[in-house]
């Protein structure tokens, strides 16, 4: 009688010990998991940031103010330049009490290609357009924030053998934005 | 028959029972094995990178230095029609109104825009790109025409960007395969 108590006992022992075992090992592969998806979580949230600023810094390039619209062949991510010169001499119209239209505190259009040799940085103005290589639109004094860029292709008008045609070049619109966190 | 000893019996039973727990041991291991694998496959599934593919539409908008016969200056969208059709195009720099291989403008042009703007190197943060244009007419799968690769392509970290037009009538379409390869992502 004796002996089969314990026997039984240690047959119980046994269980849970092999029962904890189990409980263990699963509660490990439960925190590798957790931490995997933890951290896909916090990529994927820097990722739809980062995303939607660089979305910003296309919808800005795509807004009536600075797109190519009819006036050229392209359809998306064309900054017309000619019409982004205008606006920066009017760009006092677009602001009001420290805040813009667009909500950015910065606003840089530059060409890349085809880039001056050697490189100078010529802030584009009615008497040096085009050969320049830089607009500056908005520029707050506190300029501080996100700062994304995104390539665009800058086009203007050109008299070429007594015709108007179109001129597109290589260039990006970076801007920035204040951050609420 | 041979009587089997008591105490070797007990013994028997418990190798049985280890054998059992590391049985389910490899069960749970393999199983999570399995998982971790299509856990890691899941991730690394190619999505559209943002900027490779703004950079592909700005780029395809690029006036070239080549000329048509009317004497304008043709896009790069043009100029990838013209390399096809294995048509020439007329540059200045080279002879006047001279003709040019298109394929070569083509060439030169992507790969001169694309080290401007990308800034490929080893010891840039991007390594490598690979610039693919193929044709198709429609019926058959598209085949390359021409690939532009520099640098370091055999990373598995890389932002990708599509384009494809075409025409709707004849169901012929051109596509570019934009590929730079990172560091890490």
């Amino acid at each position: 009688m004796k002996t089969t108590n314990k026997k039984a006992q240690m047959k119980i022992q046994q269980m849970s010990f092999m029962i904890v075992a189990v409980f263990l090992f699963l509660s490990m592969v439960g925190m590798v998991v957790l931490t995997l998806k933890l951290s896909e979580t916090r990529s994927d949230a820097t990722k739809l940031q980062e995303q939607n600023a660089m979305l910003l810094a296309s919808k800005i390039a795509n807004s009536p103010e600075f797109s190519c619209e009819n006036a050229y062949y392209g359809e998306s991510d064309c900054i017309d330049l000619d019409k982004v010169l205008i606006l920066k001499n009017n760009i006092a119209k677009y602001t009001w009490k420290g805040s813009n239209f667009w909500g950015v505190t910065n606003i840089e259009i530059r060409k890349i290609y085809p880039a001056t040799t050697p490189y100078h940085e010529i802030e584009c103005t009615y008497t040096n357009y085009p050969n320049c290589n830089y607009i500056k639109l908005i520029n707050s004094p506190d300029a501080t924030g996100i700062g994304k860029s995104n390539y665009v292709a800058l086009c203007r008008k050109e008299r070429y053998n007594g015709e108007t045609v179109d001129k597109c070049e290589m260039g990006e619109i970076i801007l920035s934005y204040k951050t609420y966190t | 028959m041979r009587k089997i000893h008591p105490k070797n019996k007990k013994k028997r039973r418990a190798q049985n029972e280890i054998v059992g727990f590391a049985l389910i041991l490899i069960i749970v291991a393999v199983a999570f094995i399995i998982f971790i694998s299509i856990y890691i496959t899941k991730s690394s599934e190619e999505s559209e990178d943002y900027q490779a593919k703004s950079f592909v539409q700005a780029l395809l908008q690029y006036t070239t230095t080549c000329e048509d016969e009317g004497l304008t200056n043709v896009t790069v969208q043009n100029l990838i029609k013209r390399c096809y059709e294995q048509e020439e195009c007329y540059r200045e720099e080279t002879n006047p109104h001279g003709e040019t291989d298109s394929c070569v403008v083509l060439n030169d042009t992507i790969k001169e825009i694309i080290k401007e703007s990308w800034k490929i190197g080893p010891q840039n943060p991007n390594i490598g790109y690979s610039f693919i244009i193929s044709f198709s007419d429609g019926i058959e799968a598209p085949t390359n025409f021409l690939n532009i690769t520099e640098g370091n392509v055999v990373t598995n970290n890389y932002r990708i960007g599509y384009q494809s037009f075409g025409d709707s009538r004849t169901e012929e379409y051109t596509r570019i395969i934009f590929k730079v390869y990172t560091l890490s992502r």
